[in-house]
């Protein structure tokens, strides 16, 4: 009898332990996926989170889905390397890569006082809220969207500019914390500076409406300096048929908006 | 073959070529590629993003609310005019240098 009832314990135990183990496999394979999608640049990232999501629920068993989550992340890797490093050879980006650490870290401790000061200004300025503008953006149908622009401090509040905002503005500073994403792999100091909004205008699906209307809010004049000097790169760098195309998106986004740029 | 602007073409990249001209005018999704080719994403994905951006393939989301549908949306490749006549060139020049080395 004892012997029957030890063999159903360790029966339905062994259920158990196995459906939390699938279960969370799935989970981590979710998870993975939606790290690799981070990686990627633009509305790359936002597209290819739901894509992958929904052909990860295609997957069979749960340790197929964990592979093709694992997988992703090299997807991610290629791809954004694409974007960051169009064809360069390896050797070349990695070089590119280490300089740019470099050259970031050095900047970083060399400013690292200035960054500091401003940062305690801006959060006491700002009524000690994030004292940087968030790339956090929502749609109107409540997705999310990662904007690609630098990362800047706040210099704006309740529609009027600061006075630490002001001089931030003037000297510069408030786009130093910009490096961090040099540092991140996601700019680049020394090589291609990646155009992320060829990405956008390259994509305009459908209900992946061009985002730009609703970045300029009361505090982004930044995002708008940034559209501005994209615009300059494109002159140089863009093929003649999609420059047109981006010109005129970026026109578009920008007298669109009421900023001076 | 291969011109300027043009993005590089692996053998992975002609036989997901073949895939898309086997099965034209069909919307494929990536899983539906994976299974037909047995190739893992982190090779198929670059390649389908690279024919995308060259103007070879087409893609759209499926059609449908994801808060409806219970699950994320699937995105469909379609095949366009450029990528059938590059899809073509490729597998003619496949074909010849196969029976070229036979």
């Amino acid at each position: 009898m004892i012997e029957i009832l030890v063999f159903l314990l360790k029966a339905i135990a062994g259920k158990v332990i196995s459906d939390e183990v699938v279960s969370g496999t799935v989970g981590l394979a979710r998870w993975i996926v939606k790290l690799s999608a981070s990686h990627l640049c633009g509305s790359q990232r936002e597209r290819y989170e739901e894509e992958w999501l929904a052909n990860l629920a295609d997957r069979p068993t749960a340790i197929r889905k964990l592979l093709f989550a694992a997988d992703c992340m090299r997807a991610a890797c290629v791809m954004r390397h694409h974007y960051l490093y169009d064809d360069l050879p390896i050797v070349d980006r990695i070089v590119i890569r280490i300089l740019d650490l470099c050259a970031a870290l050095l900047v970083a401790v060399i400013v690292a006082p200035y960054l500091i000061i401003s940062f305690a200004g801006v959060w006491a300025s700002q009524h000690f809220r994030g004292p940087f503008l968030t790339n956090v953006h929502r749609r109107r149908d409540g997705r999310k969207f990662y904007s690609e622009a630098g990362i800047a401090f706040r210099t704006y509040l309740n529609g009027g500019q600061t006075s630490i905002g002001k001089v931030l503005a003037i000297t510069g500073i408030e786009m130093l914390p910009t490096i961090w994403r040099v540092i991140q792999g996601r700019s680049s100091l020394v090589g291609r500076r990646p155009l992320y909004l060829e990405l956008e205008a390259a994509e305009p699906h459908d209900d992946d409406m061009p985002y730009l209307e609703f970045i300029p809010d009361s505090d982004n004049v930044s995002v708008l300096r940034f559209l501005k000097r994209s615009q300059d790169c494109l002159r140089s760098r863009t093929k003649t048929g999609k420059r047109r195309r981006l010109e005129s998106f970026l026109c578009a986004s920008i007298s669109g908006c009421s900023f001076e740029v | 073959m291969v011109t300027k602007n043009e993005p590089r073409v692996s053998v992975q990249g002609v036989a997901v070529l073949r895939v898309f001209l086997d099965k034209y005018p069909q919307q494929i999704t990536g899983s539906e590629l994976m299974d037909a080719l047995g190739v893992a994403s982190g090779t198929l994905y670059p390649i389908l993003a690279r024919f995308e951006e060259a103007g070879w393939l087409k893609s759209k989301w499926e059609a449908g609310d994801p808060a409806k549908l219970g699950r994320p949306r699937r995105r469909y490749y379609t095949i366009n005019g450029a990528g059938l006549a590059k899809a073509r060139n490729y597998l003619e020049f496949v074909g010849a240098a196969s029976v070229q080395r036979t």
